[in-house]
């Protein structure tokens, strides 16, 4: 009976740091938003020109550059087809998606 | 020759203690409850981005927010199964068909020829569906020796 509670404890306490892991990592990148490269008129990824915001998932295979993850600092929290700021962000390295913009 | 006989026998089984047997079991199941309570809270607090890359795909189309609520909810009652000693039975064979199940839609997408949406909206982003289908394979075989490790408790 004592080893059955000491299991259900330990399970639980599984369950609710992973689930609690998951939110942190989640919830903490709440200034960092991924934009679409809508325009490849501006084709490098670490350029700010030519991103705009959407919330859903806007990518398709095919294509370099579908999506990068930008810190947009002291913006609010962009809305759907809001463009990117072109001063005041920061490009994440390594964020860059493959593929491309399918609305 | 009796002595021989018994020493030969115990040696063709797998040299498992009932107590590594039980050590090996917690662990499938902590690493169950881990991953599905990972998935699962990830999934909740981007459900936008969830059920938009479900609405992509060709099986599950206009009912993507009912698939996208429903796997986070399934994931945690099934974990909750597997927390409580009595029902773990009951949740290994959820996970088993939870992970057959995912695995099967996956190798679908991939080998049915439709354009694949992004991984962007994924849990576990860094995959590739490839690399995704493997990595459930082994939480199925993960499942299935939970299973026989339970059965032979």
């Amino acid at each position: 009976m004592m080893n059955n509670i000491k299991k259900t404890g330990l399970g639980l306490m599984v369950a609710v740091l992973a689930f609690s892991f998951s939110a942190f990592t989640t919830v903490k990148r709440s200034t960092v938003f991924r934009f679409y490269k809508t325009n490849m008129m501006y084709p490098s990824a670490s350029d700010p020109a030519g991103y705009q915001y959407y919330s859903g998932d806007m990518c398709a295979s095919g294509g370099d550059i579908c999506s990068a993850e930008w810190d947009i600092g002291t913006y609010s929290t962009p809305a759907d087809g809001a463009g990117l700021p072109t001063t005041g962000v920061t490009y994440q390295t390594g964020s860059v998606l493959n593929g491309h913009f399918d609305l | 020759m009796q002595h021989l006989e018994i020493t030969l026998n115990k040696s063709s089984r797998l040299p498992l203690s009932d107590k590594r047997k039980e050590i090996m079991m917690e662990v499938i199941i902590y690493l169950f409850i881990t991953l599905f309570m990972y998935t699962a809270a990830s999934k909740i607090l981007t459900i936008d981005k969830f059920t938009s890359t479900l609405g992509k795909s060709p099986l599950i189309g206009s009912y993507n927010v009912i698939v996208g609520w429903a796997v986070p909810v399934v994931e945690i009652l099934i974990s909750l199964l597997l927390v409580v000693p009595a029902f773990r039975k009951w949740g290994l064979y959820a996970s088993f068909g939870l992970m057959t199940f995912f695995t099967l839609y996956l190798a679908y997408m991939v080998l049915s020829g439709n354009e694949l949406p992004c991984n962007c909206g994924g849990v576990i982003s860094t995959m590739t569906w490839q690399q995704h289908i493997w990595f459930n394979l082994g939480f199925v075989l993960l499942a299935i020796a939970g299973l026989i490790l339970h059965k032979k408790k």
